[in-house]
């Protein structure tokens, strides 16, 4: 029975941005749904550990999937705790915890052509260290981990010469393309079957465990009690390898929802409703998040870049700094900037058009300093001479004047917004990115498209409207054409 | 009054006005002549407050410049800029009743001003409805010269308001100033290198020469007794002018 009382409750649980993630997360969701314990919010294609680890501590999410050896690594930053017990041990100084094993290890592997590997007589890793011009592409988690790819060529001894950094479903791609011989893996994804890969057999047993469990807060069991029970019932040792590799396969391979996937776990039976190649109601919804995304953030940065590109232009000194400071939030990777505003604003719309807020800053502040600084000092001297007041001056002269550029500003601001805004889907903020990165995750072109075409149309319209409105705001004299 | 005092100005370390006294009674027109870069922009420009002399005091009307504000320096001081000026955004109507505007003052009153002195200067309405950019030089000329008598000032200073004219509306122009300035009484400081316009308009003239001031006095002295070779030159080089007058 459904208490009115607990249903005000809610459960938010989290996803990362692959495949499996989204689909324990979905299983968890559904379940957590049959319970009916507290309504269930999805927050699912967060992006990486990082986003995704900050988003459970601060509570803005209660749980989602995660694996053993990424606690210890990338979360506690202890890759000698190696069994789950201590694992459990450490985080509970933390307020954490992980349930048991879900039944699957998902471990690294790296995995090579099934032919090419035939033709080099290979099989295991150890025989790497005679083959060090293969191109390797690895995902650029895998690069920057200790427990990587560092660790790993000093265990066996190897020195790949050529190794790219990519997404990890483009690796795939490239594979298959002849593009690069080695690529990494997990050893329960369902591309392994769809390119014909082998894996290289861990024969100095480096790998850690990864160990799928549910990542939460202390106080989960005790907030949750039948959802928790629930999940020891119907979750904990249920999904084995081959059963983890199964669903990955029927979302990626095979085109079903990880709703679908899920379901078919639950409830073992597979429905493939008619899903229209083109969901344009998930279409228009994301367009509109991206909107409110995009506007948002720009007219905070007009609101506030205007002004202090005045400061700028009138005071020589605090204008370098306020530049300088500007160009300095350009130089932060977005996903960088994402995450260190999580501890302040949480994740969801507010980082996100935060962020946004800051990059479009430079060019509006820059566009209104330069607009400033280019006028004539005669005209500002003639303007004195006919008595107008400072705020006069910038009312009905200098900012007229220097508005072709300030527009420009904006113009760029708007442009860079949109095409920045797809990144927000990595802290759960929605928009067209959230369609583009699970499509990444599926790495389904269709779906990829299906967010690109809609953001570069966004793209177009906004330089469209912007042209309009320039001709509202520039004075007629002032346009170039 | 305007009143100038044992005034210097450098431009880093160059001396530009060694040590100038000028004084131009109220009603006078003044003219300033004087080869290119010897100071003359630089003198109005210190009489409009835009320019702070390195020492010695400008006074205008009794009152020393430095403690004005720049409102009270504009409410008394009318400037029309060698380049005239004008606002490339605003119209030429708008150049000229921005300091009206600005003011709060009442506009029918000055519109009408603006179109009489618009066809004084062989100015039509359409011309006044266009942008700084769709005007000749001769043109915007006129239109800064309107703006700078609009507010109706008691001092006007004109750095060559002329010079960009033909001979027959230059003429029809000077007898319209000529007029207007002896009408309202007005204290003027001009600028021109044109001896015709110098002795049409001037009561007195000063010829400068590297800030200081060579002659002073009314034309026909300069003509007749030059006070050295410098001055007879200057006024030679214009010999049509000086004929007239000997
Ligand atoms: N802001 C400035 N910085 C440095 N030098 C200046 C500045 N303003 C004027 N000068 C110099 O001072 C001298 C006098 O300039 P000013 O503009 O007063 O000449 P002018 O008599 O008006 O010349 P013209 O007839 O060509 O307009 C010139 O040598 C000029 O180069
Ligand atoms: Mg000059």
């Amino acid at each position: 029975m459904i208490n009115p009382l607990t249903q005000a409750k809610t459960l938010k649980i989290g996803s990362k941005n692959f495949t499996e993630s989204y689909i324990l997360a979905e299983i968890m969701a559904q379940l957590a749904e049959k319970v009916g314990e507290a309504s269930v919010v999805r927050k699912f294609g967060l992006g990486g550990t990082g986003i995704t680890f900050q988003a459970l501590e601060k509570s803005e999410i209660d749980l989602y999937p995660e694996y053993t050896g990424t606690i210890s690594e990338a979360i506690l930053k202890k890759p000698v705790l190696k069994d789950w017990k201590s694992i459990k041990e450490s985080l509970e100084n933390e307020n954490l915890q992980i349930s048991l094993g879900l039944g699957f290890n998902n471990t690294y592997a790296l995995a090579m052509n099934k032919e090419q590997l035939a033709k080099l007589g290979l099989s295991k890793l150890s025989q790497l260290k005679k083959h060090n011009s293969l191109t390797s592409a690895f995902s650029h988690e895998f690069v920057q981990r200790k427990d990587g790819l560092k660790n790993l060529s000093l265990h066996y001894g190897f020195k790949l010469k050529n190794v790219k950094a990519m997404e990890h479903s483009l690796a795939y791609q490239a594979l298959s393309d002849g593009k690069v011989d080695l690529v990494e893996v997990y050893s329960t994804d369902a591309k392994i079957e769809k390119y014909d890969l082998v894996l290289l057999e861990d024969d100095l047993n480096y790998f850690p465990s990864y160990l799928a469990v549910i990542f939460s807060r202390s106080d989960f069991e005790e907030n949750f009690p039948l959802t928790y029970q629930s999940f020891e019932q119907n979750l904990i040792g249920k999904i084995d390898n081959k059963t983890m590799t199964k669903l990955n396969a029927l979302v990626e391979l095979e085109g079903y929802s990880f709703s679908q996937a899920a379901k078919y776990f639950l409830q073992g039976k597979l429905v493939k409703s008619k899903i229209s190649l083109w969901d344009w109601d998930k279409i228009l919804l994301r367009t509109k998040e991206h909107m409110a995304l995009v506007f948002i953030s720009l007219a905070l940065a007009i609101i506030i870049g205007i002004p202090l590109g005045v400061i700028s232009a009138q005071n020589k000194y605090l204008g370098q700094f306020l530049l300088g400071a500007n160009a300095l939030i350009q130089t932060i990777p977005s996903l960088a900037l994402l995450c260190l505003l999580i501890p302040f604003f949480g994740i969801g719309p507010k980082p996100a058009t935060f962020a946004l807020f800051l990059y479009a800053l430079l060019p509006i502040v820059r566009g209104t300093f330069t607009g400033l600084k280019s006028i004539d000092l005669k005209l500002k001297e003639s303007a004195i001479l006919m008595g107008l007041t400072r705020l006069q001056l910038l009312r009905f002269i200098l900012l007229p004047l220097a508005s072709p550029s300030i527009m420009s500003g904006i113009k760029t601001s708007a442009i860079i917004n949109v095409g920045t805004a797809t990144l927000a889907a990595f802290i759960g903020a929605g928009g067209l990115g959230q369609i583009i990165v699970t499509g990444l995750a599926l790495n389904d072109q269709q779906m990829i498209l299906q967010g690109a075409i809609p953001a570069g149309i966004l793209a177009v319209a906004v330089h469209i409207f912007f042209e309009l409105i320039d001709k509202w705001i520039v004075p007629v004299a002032l346009r170039r054409n | 009054m305007i009143k100038i005092h044992e005034v210097s100005k450098n431009f880093g370390p160059t001396n530009v006005i060694p040590s100038l006294s000028l004084q131009i009674p109220t009603g006078e027109t003044h003219i300033l002549l004087g080869s290119s870069g010897c100071g003359k922009t630089t003198i109005l420009r210190m009489m409009a407050g835009l320019c702070k002399p390195d020492s010695g005091d400008v006074i205008l009307a009794n009152q020393n410049i430095n403690t004005m504000s720049d409102l009270q320096i504009s409410d008394s001081v009318g400037y029309v800029i060698q380049e005239g000026g004008l606002m490339p955004h605003l119209s030429a109507m708008n150049n000229i009743l921005l300091p009206i505007k600005i003011r709060g003052q009442e506009l029918t009153q000055a519109t009408n001003r603006m179109y009489e002195f618009a066809s004084a200067v062989e100015l039509t309405t359409n011309q006044l409805a266009r942008y700084p950019h769709e005007l000749s030089g001769g043109q915007k000329q006129r239109v800064a010269l309107i703006r700078g008598l609009i507010l109706n000032q008691p001092i006007v200073l004109l750095d060559e308001p002329l010079s960009a004219l033909d001979p027959v509306v230059r003429m029809n122009l000077q007898r319209h100033l000529k007029k207007l300035f002896d009408q309202l009484s007005k204290t003027v400081v001009l600028v021109t290198h044109d001896l015709n316009v110098a002795s049409f308009l001037g009561d007195r003239i000063s010829l400068l020469d590297q800030g200081r001031i060579v002659q002073q006095g009314r034309f026909e002295d300069l003509v007749n007794h030059p006070k050295n070779d410098f001055v007879r030159d200057f006024v030679r080089a214009q010999t049509p002018a000086a004929k007239a007058c000997s």
